[in-house]
Parts: C-alpha cells; structure tokens; sequence
C-alpha cells in the first residue's frame, strides 16, 4: 500500500485518482470526527466534504514537512471551530429552545446527554476546545495535539485541565 | 482531583465513541461534483472579469471611436467674426481707394441721401488735402 506522500505527490504530478484513494483511505475516520461532535450524521458529511474539497486545492502545495495526517486534523480542526462559531450564532438566534434547554438541564443530573457536553464544549475558549476536541473526538496524545496546534506539550496539558473543570461544572457532574 | 479529572475525561471520551458507516462513492461523486461545479463558477467569473475589463479599457481609451473633426463644430480663430464692429476696424478709413468712395457716394445719392453725398464727397476732398 502506498505512503500518504506519495499519493500526495501522485496527486500533485495530476493523478486525480491518488486523491480518491487518499480520501477513502481517511473518510470514515474524518466523517466519525465530525459526527462525535455534531450528533449528525448529514452535517458531518457536510463538513467532511469541506475538508476534502479545502485539501483538493491546498494539497497542490502541500510541502512535505509533516505528515499527512497531521494536516488533515488540523483541517478539521480548523473546519469544526468554524462550525462551533457558525452553530453558536444559530443557538443564539433559535429563541425557541429555550423551553427545551431546561429540560436537557435537568435530565444532565441524571444522565448523560451527548448533546449537552457538545454545547459546553463549544462555549469554551479557542485554545481549550481544540485541545478538547481533539482529546475527546480523536483520542490524540498531547505531542501530537500540539503539533496540530503549534502549542506547546505542557499548554496543552493545562488548557485541557481548564477545559475538563469548567465541562465538570457546566455539566454538573458528580 | 487528578484521579476524577482522568474519570472524568474517560467517561466523555467514552460516551463519544461512536462508528459510521458512509458510502465512500457517494461521497466521492459528491465531492467531484463539487469541484467541477466550483471550476465552472471560477472560470465564468475570469471570463466575466476579463469582460469588464475590456469594456471599461474600450470606455477610457475611447478606443475604436471615429476621430472628431473639431473645425466642423468651431471655428478656431473668432478674431474675425467677432471684430468686425465698425468701431473696432483698425483700417483707416483713407486707405480704401477711390472706387469704395464712388461706389458709397453713388448709393447715397441712389437713397436721396444728397446732402450726405456732398458731405462725404467734401470730406475725402479735405483729407486729401490734408495729406
């Protein structure tokens, strides 16, 4: 099986199909990324498309200097913080959950509500939600989430302990 | 604390873990699609630029327009059409010949300017004394 660079640089020398087999390679990994944050499986298709089209145009000049799949979580990094922005707008502007709001606040004591911690997550600061989101959705270890981020091992580290407390107490759990 | 913030983080990651099952050609032909879809869009805009462009150059450099001939519309020295009030003649009036002086007396008297006549024919006479 071949190297994700050098599908790349198939890819870069036109062979459209490199790209194909490097998407299929990486699609229901990217696509479960989404889908682990949105609770949605159209949107996550949706976001994943957005992905796949973004690296279509910036693979062209994609330099070697890391790995492939370093760039691809970034991207989706990238992607989800804009979706977080873009979903934060929509919730603030659908006045008419408020009602259901309530009641997901009461149920969080008794259980788990997936949708819930999403939402909690998507209030936390830049920093601590992509460490987060990458923690939670990817189960990536700090070295690499740093690299991702371009922070360091330990800022990680601490962002992702800001990041747990205020989800703890956001989400009420015991 | 340490021990229930690593409960804590299990327990979410946990709970998110989830598989999907996607049709990687459906996906694929979406995303194709797309692209074509979005080369389309790229080149129609080039050429819409590319269009605007030639017609603002064609609106500034008035090029292919046909050359205005200005003398048509305008004189270009009004000198003489606008100095041609008696007062402002600067031709003394002894300077025209015996002929314009025969032609004006001739006329005043064709009018039954008489006197006029005798005037004028008095006054050529005095000043060609006087020079």
């Amino acid at each position: 099986m071949e190297k994700d660079h050098e599908l790349i640089k198939l890819y870069q020398n036109g062979n459209q199909t490199a790209y194909d087999r490097l998407v299929r390679r990486y699609l229901s990994n990217t696509v479960g990324f989404f889908y682990t944050i949105t609770r949605d499986k159209m949107v996550a298709e949706d976001l994943a498309q957005d992905v796949f089209f973004k690296l279509f145009k910036t693979l062209k000049n994609f330099k070697f200097q890391s790995a492939f799949s370093t760039y691809l979580y970034r991207t989706n990094l990238n992607t989800v913080n804009s979706w977080f922005t873009r979903n934060k707008w929509k919730r603030f502007l659908h006045l008419d959950q408020i009602l259901n709001q309530q009641k997901i606040d009461t149920s969080v004591e008794k259980g788990w509500i997936k949708k819930e911690l999403w939402n909690a997550i998507s209030n936390l600061p830049k920093k601590q939600r992509s460490v987060v989101v990458m923690r939670i959705a990817e189960e990536l270890p700090y070295k690499e989430i740093s690299n991702i981020t371009g922070m360091s091992e330990g800022t990680a580290k601490v962002n992702f302990h800001h990041a747990l407390r205020t989800l703890k107490d956001a989400l009420n759990d015991e | 604390m340490r021990l229930m913030m690593n409960k804590f983080e299990k327990k979410i990651i946990m709970e998110n873990k989830e598989d999907v099952h996607i049709n990687s050609d459906d996906f694929l032909a979406k995303l194709h699609s797309r692209i074509q879809t979005s080369n389309t869009n790229r080149q129609t805009l080039f050429t819409s630029l590319a269009f605007v462009f030639t017609v603002l150059l064609l609106i500034i450099t008035e090029f292919g327009a046909p050359e205005s001939k200005i003398e048509n519309y305008f004189v270009d020295s009004t000198d003489n059409l606008l100095e041609t009030d008696f007062w402002n003649i600067m031709i003394d009036s002894l300077d025209y010949d015996q002929d314009y002086y025969n032609d004006m007396a001739y006329f005043l008297l064709d009018e039954g300017y008489v006197w006029e006549t005798v005037e004028l024919i008095e006054q050529l006479a005095a000043r060609k004394g006087e020079s």
